[in-house]
């Protein structure tokens, strides 16, 4: 098809682009806040619902995006990257960057927001984050059979449900709704609960 | 009126005092917003020129021949001339993003996004009743405005949103990137915006050089002073800004205290948001967000990252000190040895963005010093031993997963990958769980 997306770029241009990129990308995430610890970690304690809002809500946005343009021809799908699925090593990975992150107080893209800000704390965290890799690097090849094996390729949602991916952005849509809601709910229950405490 | 009081809207002046007005001078322009803005001017006729010159399709072209044959024949051949426009369209950008970079405090941030194209309250019943007026519809006073007119910042807003797609499309054409497809449409985007200008342009020099009533505004350009009683009639409420701040400074001479400057009450909304002190909105983070995703996307044909990012520079460091060990190690070495060096890959640049953009988001909003985030029952140095600790454990998670909360999470639920809403999960429930024991840390 003649889509007009993904690009072709020469050096000098990509180079540019990505960091034009990772610009907006740092730029919007400080704006939310997520340059702080205390702000992203106030997720899991249910009063500031804005990690969830952010990454869900751009999920969501990037998602019916992607649909609408694919649809209009604008985007070759077929060429853009998914990710394969290895089930068991994202489940443990998620839980250890889950762990990592309300233990360190950031992930790897919000402590370069953070050290960026001037965080000691984000800046400790980086360094912890180039330690965590090469621990796994030198200690990959002893579990390798465990982290290669088992691939089920780039499996989509729209694979497993059946359904088209249109209809699933949707859904995606009305479920984060539903989600921003019942955060709304819960961070203004919980302010009046520690406004009764004062 | 005294020295001492400065109205806040207008009133009618004596003659004596309009007279008085007429022959005191107040500043409107820097000399740099005066050279630019001639520099502008020529380029745009040269490459206007120029331009009609080269466009031979029979679908766009509407200069006569005998025109083109003119301009070819000044340039010697059709390449000359292309070459000439695309010299000077080049000059033109490097001249602007030199204004952009160097001059963005004073230039960007106050002069553009404040003076130039914030519309406030009174623009807007501005353009409305000034409209109504050319229809004859209407005789209500116009609002007081600042420094410049709403119309003035129409034809800004509209050159500011059209200069970008110009330059793009110009650049675009000029060496051919992203083939065939993409250069049949920036030739159109180039030509329709250039039309746009134009039609915006023609009303601007008409105001400017044949409209009798903004002859100040036009010898201005030149001079970069208007006298007073144009001000106070025009453009009242900068004329204001200036008289309050003349009072300070005499006030301030008089006394030899320093007071405060005056705070920019009418600054628009764009500025308005850049500068804002507190945290947007988790919303429109999260819609700027999934627009930088989207772009990605369409550009680079992946989503964003950084747990990529930081192994290549990791393997990147190990290399130089001991390529041996890293070409021989299963793990690392499929970071090189291939056509490309370790660091030519998206993530390793987006990075240096995203602490670029997360320092300049900081810097507008005053957020940038020193400091360690943690919750008012733990030391520091509890608080930095975690974050190394916690660091680590999402640096071999984040390997594990192949990939972390923006490269799999985010890109990944962009195109609905079941790995990523997996890895999404698991994340969540981790740090709920987690939550409780960390308690002490946090709150």
């Amino acid at each position: 098809m003649n889509a007009l997306f993904p690009l072709t770029l020469s050096t000098g241009l990509f180079v540019v682009l990505s960091i034009a990129l990772g610009f907006l990308f740092g730029f919007f995430l400080e704006r939310a806040g997520f340059g702080s610890a205390l702000k992203l970690t106030g997720q899991f304690y249910l009063n500031d619902w804005s990690v969830l809002k952010v990454m869900f809500g751009a999920i969501v946005v990037a998602c019916l995006g992607l649909v609408l343009l694919s649809m209009m021809g604008i985007v070759d799908f077929g060429m853009i990257y998914v990710p394969e699925a290895y089930y068991l090593p994202m489940l443990i990975g998620g839980l250890m960057v889950g762990l990592g992150f309300i233990v360190g107080g950031y992930c790897p893209g919000t402590g370069v927001v953070a050290a960026s800000t001037g965080k000691w704390d984000g800046l400790v965290f980086l360094a912890g984050i180039v330690a965590g890799i090469f621990v796994f690097g030198v200690t990959e090849p002893s579990f390798h059979d465990f982290f290669t094996g088992n691939s089920r390729g780039p499996v989509t949602l729209s694979q497993l449900t059946g359904l088209p991916s249109g209809v699933l952005a949707f859904l995606l849509a009305a479920m984060a709704i539903g989600a921003f809601w019942l955060g709304e709910k819960v961070e203004r229950s919980m302010q009046a609960k520690k406004a009764v405490q004062e | 009126m005294t020295s001492a009081t400065i109205p806040d809207r207008q009133l009618p002046l004596s003659p004596d005092q309009a007279e008085a007005m007429s022959q005191r001078l107040i500043k409107k322009h820097d000399v740099a917003i005066i050279l630019l803005h001639w520099f502008n001017a020529v380029t745009w006729i040269l490459e206007l020129l120029t331009g009609a010159a080269l466009i031979r399709s029979e679908h766009f072209q509407f200069a006569p021949q005998w025109f083109q044959s003119l301009i070819v024949g000044i340039f010697g051949s059709r390449a000359n001339l292309l070459r000439f426009h695309i010299a000077l369209g080049l000059t033109w950008i490097f001249v602007f993003s030199m204004y952009g970079i160097f001059g963005f405090r004073t230039y960007l941030r106050r002069q553009v996004l404040e003076k130039e194209i914030g519309l406030d309250r009174d623009d807007f019943a501005w353009l409305r009743i000034r409209t109504l007026r050319i229809l004859g519809k209407s005789s209500e006073h116009l609002p007081p405005q600042g420094i410049y007119n709403a119309g003035q910042k129409m034809f800004a807003l509209m050159v500011y949103a059209m200069i970008p797609v110009v330059m793009l499309t110009g650049l675009i054409m000029a060496f051919h990137w992203g083939g065939t497809v993409l250069v049949g449409w920036a030739v159109v985007f180039h030509f329709a915006a250039v039309a746009v200008v134009v039609s915006g342009l023609m009303i601007h020099v008409y105001m400017g050089a044949v409209f009798p009533e903004e002859k100040p505004a036009f010898f201005s350009m030149f001079t970069g002073m208007v006298n007073e009683l144009y001000a106070y009639h025009h453009h009242f409420k900068w004329w204001r800004e200036v008289k309050m701040q003349e009072q300070i400074w005499r006030q301030e001479v008089a006394t030899g205290e320093q007071s405060l400057p005056i705070s920019e009450e009418q600054a628009g909304p764009v500025a308005r948001a850049l500068r804002m002190k507190d945290y947007w909105p988790p919303y429109w983070a999260a819609f700027g967000l999934g627009l930088t995703l989207l772009a990605t996307f369409l550009v680079m044909g992946q989503g964003l990252g950084a747990s990529g990012g930081f192994t290549r520079y990791l393997v990147w460091g190990l290399n130089a000190v001991a390529p041996g060990y890293v070409g021989a190690h299963p793990y690392w070495s499929n970071y090189v040895g291939g056509d490309a060096p370790v660091l030519m890959d998206f993530l390793v640049f987006e990075l240096l963005g995203v602490a670029l953009g997360g320092f300049v988001s900081g810097w507008l909003a005053g957020r940038v010093r020193p400091s360690v985030d943690k919750g008012p029952r733990a030391t520091v140095r509890t608080r930095l031993t975690l974050a190394f600790v916690g660091g680590g454990i999402a640096g071999f998670g984040a390997r594990l997963a192949r990939g972390c909360t923006s490269g799999l999470a985010l890109s990944g639920g962009a195109v609905l990958s079941a790995g990523a809403f997996v890895f999404m999960f698991a994340v969540f429930g981790a740090g709920f769980a987690g939550a409780v024991f960390m308690r002490r840390i946090w709150r």
